[in-house]
């Protein structure tokens, strides 16, 4: 399980979860895009582009992170299927995005924007896995 | 009573109070009758009113009106002045959807004249608006100088462009245009995501919908603003689309990136401010501006399209119909407005995220039409049930900063309204109604159920109860339009 729905009264909030916090940035890409086109896409494309990003803080990096990821998929129409990020230090971090490109029709579910609304990455143990989870708040 | 460790004053039937403590810089208050408490407790939404009262040059109180629920940073239906020479101000009080508001226009037709024929009219609403989730198309794309013009002059650029009437700008709060916008401070991707959704309603709570008046509770201001009995009337409800969310997230990153160099801290990121008076609040201020102007001729060409449709539809002319803006409001949005506060003049920078202005007689803000009398507020409630057109008034302007709700608000998730009910089960549930509904995308129907909101008549009660406006119409809907 890379994700999981929350009920929030107004938007939606969602839980990522990974083995690593690596894993976590690379699950929640790709959950993200499943949320919005409402289904795995078969993908036929290899393109890729690779993100940056530095703060004081994990959670802002995150953030920013689906930031981009989201302005990608609603401006670009991207369905990301891979992700591969590198810790370069605790506040530092690169992640290589593997995306195919669809329709505006191909997208079901709009999300306007993530918001930073109480996220905090977390680590607890799940089936006797220690995992990472992020809770995210996004407005629709 | 309590709330989360918080002790919670009666102030009257419709006023609460949770007092300072801690860090909080003023109390919070809350609106709402003593019924619609529990459904307040069960989530977090007056944590989130509490968060909103530790905000620096934060004036009298943070409020939160009858259909508070919870949001991210602000709540849903949260009112917050800050003094412009010490307060703040934050993107995340204003919201992504930057002028998300309403309009409510009358007609000359009744309800005789069209009771058989809503399903067409809603078909023909389909056919001339761009609806649903990144809708675009509904007039040329723009060029990177006609959306300048947008940005600047907001209502008057569509009016000038055919849709609609000087006249119009006089039934629009502000006139339809923010002066202060400035195009410098908008980022690339805001204007290329603005450049196709000018007149478009998108998805989400946005509708387009026709109705009739069924109660009138204030006769004289009825005829003041031409209303009566089985009149059909129309209302938008849209914002600034792709262009305001990206001026949102914009500062709001730029912000968040800034919070360890502020002298205060913050309970939320989502609360991430500036000073309204530094660069980077001037910023925000001119560039939310911008999308408010973008929100204002959004609306202006929905509007126009409405109208466009209804002419063709029922093969009438422009004077049969008669279709006349009577206001149009805004739900999130930062104002400068002078108010009183301990009996003395201010100038504050009132935020109000999911709230309406609603001022009373005098306001030279008012349109000369409408000084006399108030501001008209119209509250919209959900699908199925009624909304209302109210006036402003004079304790408003005392208690709330000239604030009132801006709608029903929601009481169930969208997770579990899809969890809950079927597309067919509500199209169906509306249908036993005489209610006539099409939306593009099937999983905005479900999730904005009916069943999904308060009633709108208990929050429209505890604002009048509470004096911050009065109610002169009600509304049914006979059809409407979804994103």
């Amino acid at each position: 399980m890379n994700y999981k729905i929350i009920d929030h009264t107004a938007d939606l909030a969602v839980e990522f979860y990974g083995k690593t916090i690596a894993e976590l940035f690379e699950n929640s890409a790709v959950s993200l895009s499943e949320i919005i086109y409402e289904k795995k896409m078969s993908v036929s494309e290899d393109k890729n582009f690779k993100l940056n990003f530095t703060s004081d803080n994990i959670e802002v990096n995150y953030i920013d992170f689906l930031r981009e990821i989201l302005y990608n998929i609603n401006q670009n129409f991207y369905y990301f299927y891979k992700c591969k990020a590198t810790l370069l230090s605790e506040t530092s971090l690169s992640i290589k995005c593997w995306y195919s490109k669809f329709k505006k029709d191909d997208i079901n579910n709009e999300i306007k924007a993530v918001t930073y609304h109480e996220c905090e990455i977390k680590s607890k143990v799940i089936y006797g896995h220690k995992m990472y989870y992020a809770k995210v708040t996004f407005d629709i | 009573m309590q709330f989360s460790g918080h002790p919670i004053n009666k102030i009257s039937d419709a006023i609460w109070e949770i007092p300072r403590s801690g860090e909080m810089t003023v109390p919070a208050r809350f609106y709402a009758t003593e019924k619609m408490l529990p459904q307040i407790f069960k989530d977090n939404a007056l944590s989130q009113l509490v968060n909103v009262a530790h905000l620096p040059g934060i004036q009298k109180y943070a409020m939160a009106m009858p259909d508070i629920h919870y949001g991210y940073g602000f709540p849903i239906g949260g009112v917050a002045a800050f003094d412009v020479n010490d307060g703040i101000i934050s993107p995340g009080g204003v919201g992504y959807d930057i002028n998300c508001g309403v309009r409510f226009c009358r007609t000359n037709l009744s309800h005789n004249e069209i009771k058989d024929l809503i399903p067409k009219i809603v078909e023909g609403f389909y056919k001339f608006v761009p609806s649903g989730l990144g809708s675009s198309g509904a007039i040329k794309k723009l060029n990177y100088p006609e959306e300048t013009e947008v940005m600047c002059r907001g209502a008057k650029w569509a009016i000038e462009q055919g849709f609609g009437e000087e006249s119009d700008l006089e039934h629009i709060e502000n006139f339809g245009c923010m002066e202060e916008a400035n195009p410098d401070t908008i980022s690339d991707r805001a204007r290329q995501r603005g450049l196709d959704q000018v007149g478009t309603l998108g998805s989400g709570n946005h509708f387009l919908e026709i109705g009739i008046i069924d109660k009138i509770y204030d006769e004289q201001l009825a005829r003041r603003l031409s209303l009566e009995k089985e009149q059909v009337i129309v209302m938008v409800h849209s914002g600034s689309r792709g262009f305001g969310y990206q001026v949102c997230d914009d500062f709001l990153h730029q912000m968040v990136r800034d919070l360890s160099s502020l002298p205060y801290k913050i309970p939320d990121r989502q609360l991430a401010c500036a000073q309204f008076n530094s660069e980077l609040g001037q910023k925000y201020y001119q560039a939310m501006c911008c999308a408010a102007n973008y929100a204002w001729a959004n609306r202006q060409v929905l509007m126009t399209l409405a109208k466009k449709a209804l002419i063709k539809t029922l093969s009438i002319s422009e004077e049969e119909l008669g279709f006349q803006l009577i206001y149009d409001i805004c739900h999130n949005i930062a104002k400068i407005e002078t108010h009183k506060v301990n009996g003395k003049e201010m100038k504050l920078c009132v935020h109000r995220k999911g709230a309406t202005r609603a001022f009373g007689p005098g306001r030279n803000e008012i349109s000369d039409e409408y000084k006399e009398i108030g501001q008209p507020v119209i509250i919209p409630g959900d699908m199925g049930t009624h909304s209302y057109l109210l006036i402003g008034t004079d304790t408003a302007m005392e208690e709330s900063f000239g604030s009132c709700c801006h709608g029903a608000g929601r009481v169930m998730s969208r997770s579990k309204a899809k969890r809950t009910f079927s597309f067919q089960q509500v199209k169906n549930e509306l249908q036993k109604k005489g209610i006539v509904v099409y939306s593009v995308q099937k999983n905005t129907l479900v999730e904005e159920s009916p069943k999904t909101y308060k009633n709108v008549s208990d929050v429209v009660e505890a604002v009048e109860m509470a004096g911050l406006a009065k109610k002169i119409v009600r509304t049914k809907p006979l059809g409407v339009l979804k994103g």
